[in-house]
């Protein structure tokens, strides 16, 4: 019986390591049917997202899942790129970084995607090293940590960290103040919150911040903070966080008496959910930053297209601020992709990405740059303006020196 | 001054909500010796409840608030027959891993029913504050603190004054004996799971204007149900409401006085202390007999 075990014991430790062998691989051995680069075919490119489906924040990622499956319909009734139609395949990272991981390690290694295109979440930093060890291209995330201004060689992002966002939202506010004012700073108690708070400070409104308070993920009640930050007399309120929070804080402004405070809000803040949160009275007035123009701004050549897409292969649903940032995120795939001369490969995705300079979006974003020194192509943002139930831009794109 | 009765005032705001859920969880508790971890998702299906009552169907707040509130004590009673009833007697690890199960199936059919958007339910009291020697109460806590004193005295008068609430109790008292008394556990345990579901229910109804209804929005006032439910000793439903609004006071003031970053590991903190100080329960005045 001995021998019989010790068979047994062969067995599956063969299986074992085949199967090991079989989860650890990269691009070589996910080699497509036609047996080019991973997640290509004769006539398709396969990407893959990782975002949160589920949970409190899904509905962030169902923003950019759309953004993203409405780009691919409107390109692909185009005709694809370089004759290749795309397909995408999504998985739930349940805004949690073991989530992410996974969700991650699934489209590289189960699914051999091409690249990973528009997760949403900060949790994405958790996943930047299973991109670069299989050496996929991981394209545009929505991730606000101040990490992703050197994310790594495969990874690319057109999302300025919040602090090199506050800080260009900082010079601007300094010259359209007048008066004696007094900056407080209302920020999560994250990486991104505190760097957003550093990034202001920074800025030429950083002499004018008096106090700041941070607040923890599941805060339900600001009133704590904000009568703390009352106790300093502010005039105006920096704050980081997102559409929600937002609107609950408005009306928790009106509630302590601080109604006439001005709010200065971040890039999670400039969706239409806000005006149906808080009501148009309270927001309108109010400003923010954004890395986009507003998705309902459809004055903008960019936007207007991408809302045109929407009307015809979402109808009646609104898109929002992640929505925007897949679809731009994919029009830079495209023309990366139109720009590879030669076989439709990784490498040649990156290379051709690195070699593009004054990427034109329409309008919806700056003009991005990129390099093989830097894959961060954005540094700009725009100031917008609550007005008449929306938001409007109040400048053109604005670059941070930080 | 006036700031210090503020934040006070804040304190409790959010205390009441942590005392509402620690109240239905204690019980549970008492009953079922379960504790609840889907408590959070069935407060907040009754929230979409009675958005699309109020706002979609356009019928008057109370009417909303009495369906939210009837599909909480129906969901508990589900709940109860379907996870917990078949697992009476069994380690409260079994129990523990049920209501986990039961939190992740109701989360993920409400996202399948409702969808990720956020939803603005309206407020009972309209919006607006009262205001009193400078400091400001939202109109909606004072609703809220109203509610609460009610469902308090009603839950203690029928525990006190009715056969059922008599058959819950001796029932959390001694299980065993209470069955020999011709107490029917089933039945108990039916209605203590859908009591707790509408108390449940009806605090994701009047924290859904100020919390905005939608995925997962009951969650983070859950750990802090459950530190109040321990401050109470998981059988004293006043102790529960109690520590509830010591927790939330006590949040509020380290978020001013000490650090925000205090606040998050003060309800974790706080159950370590009590469990090691009063295992009992801080606001318990059960005494615990020795053994010789």
């Amino acid at each position: 019986m001995k021998h019989l075990r010790g068979i047994g014991f062969a067995a599956v430790g063969i299986t074992l390591a085949a199967g090991l062998a079989a989860c650890g691989g990269s691009s070589a051995s996910g080699a497509s049917a036609s047996g080019g680069a991973p997640g290509v075919t004769k006539d398709t490119i396969t990407f893959g997202m990782a975002t949160p489906l589920s949970g409190p924040a899904s509905s962030l990622g169902t923003d950019g899942q759309k953004g993203a499956e409405v780009f691919i319909k409107w390109l692909n009734a185009k005709g694809g790129t370089k004759g290749h139609k795309w397909a995408l395949t999504v998985q739930d990272s349940h805004f949690t970084a073991q989530g992410h991981v996974a969700a991650s390690k699934y489209l590289i290694q189960q699914k051999n995607v091409f690249a990973t295109w528009g997760d949403v979440g900060s949790t994405a930093l958790a996943a930047l090293g299973t991109y670069n060890t299989a050496k996929v291209p991981f394209l545009f995330p929505y991730a606000l940590a101040p990490q992703m201004t050197d994310p790594g060689p495969d990874v690319f992002t057109i999302v300025p960290p919040s602090n090199i966002q506050e800080a260009a939202f900082s010079n601007w506010a300094a010259t359209s103040v007048t008066g004696t004012h007094k900056f407080g700073v209302l920020a999560l108690d994250s990486a991104d919150g505190h760097g957003a708070a550093d990034g202001f400070k920074s800025g030429a409104a950083g002499k004018y911040v008096v106090a700041s308070a941070f607040y923890p993920t599941g805060t339900t009640n600001w009133e704590p903070q904000l009568v703390s930050l009352r106790s300093k007399g502010i005039t105006d309120l920096v704050l980081h966080g997102s559409d929600s929070w937002m609107a609950t804080i408005l009306k928790e402004l009106q509630q302590l008496g601080m109604g006439k405070v001005h709010m200065w809000g971040s890039t999670g803040t400039v969706t239409p959910l806000v005006f149906k949160l808080a009501g148009d009275n309270l927001v309108n007035g109010q400003n923010a930053v954004s890395i986009t123009a507003p998705s309902t701004d459809s004055d903008v050549p960019g936007v207007k297209e991408f809302l045109d897409a929407f009307a015809k292969y979402e109808p009646g649903y609104k898109p929002g601020t992640f929505a925007l940032h897949s679809w731009v995120g994919g029009v830079i795939i495209e023309k990366a992709i139109e720009g590879i001369s030669g076989p439709i490969t990784r490498d040649n995705l990156i290379k051709s990405l690195e070699s593009m300079s004054s990427v034109d979006t329409k309008g919806i974003t700056a003009p991005l740059t990129f390099s093989s020194s830097q894959h961060l192509g954005n540094r700009s943002v725009v100031v917008v303006t609550a007005t008449d139930g929306a938001w409007k831009p109040s400048t053109e794109f604005l670059t941070s020196s930080s | 001054m006036t700031q210090i009765v503020q934040l006070l005032v804040s304190g409790l705001e959010n205390g009441i909500s942590y005392g509402l859920v620690g109240l239905a969880l204690v019980l549970i508790y008492k009953t079922s010796k379960a504790l609840n971890f889907a408590q959070g998702t069935m407060a907040a299906i009754s929230g979409y409840v009675a958005y699309e009552v109020i706002v979609s169907e356009h019928l008057p707040w109370i009417v909303g608030a009495v369906a939210g509130t009837a599909i909480g004590a129906v969901l508990g009673g589900v709940s109860e027959r379907v996870a917990i009833r078949p697992l009476l007697g069994a380690p409260l690890l079994s129990l523990v891993i049920a209501t986990l199960a039961l939190d992740s199936i109701f989360g993920n059919l409400t996202q399948l029913a409702w969808g990720p958007d956020t939803r603005a339910l309206p407020s009972p009291a309209g919006d607006g504050d009262v205001h009193i020697s400078g400091v400001s109460i939202n109109r909606t806590y004072i609703v809220i603190a109203l509610v609460t004193l009610v469902i308090l005295l009603a839950v203690g008068y029928m525990l006190t004054h009715t056969r059922l609430g008599l058959a819950m109790r001796a029932f959390a008292d001694d299980q065993f004996a209470a069955e020999l008394q011709g107490i029917a556990p089933q039945q108990v345990s039916r209605m203590a799971w859908m009591i707790s579901g509408a108390i449940g229910g009806l605090t994701g109804i009047l924290f859904g204007p100020l919390l905005f209804v939608q995925i997962g929005y009951m969650s983070p006032i859950f750990i802090k149900g459950f530190t109040a439910a321990v401050l109470g000793g998981f059988v004293s439903n006043a102790g529960a409401v109690g520590g509830g609004l010591l927790l939330g006071v006590l949040e509020s003031l380290s978020i001013k006085y000490v650090s925000s970053s205090v606040a998050p590991i003060l309800p974790l903190a706080i159950i370590l202390m009590a469990l090691l100080a009063k295992p009992n329960g801080v606001f318990n005045r059960t005494l615990v007999v020795k053994r010789v």
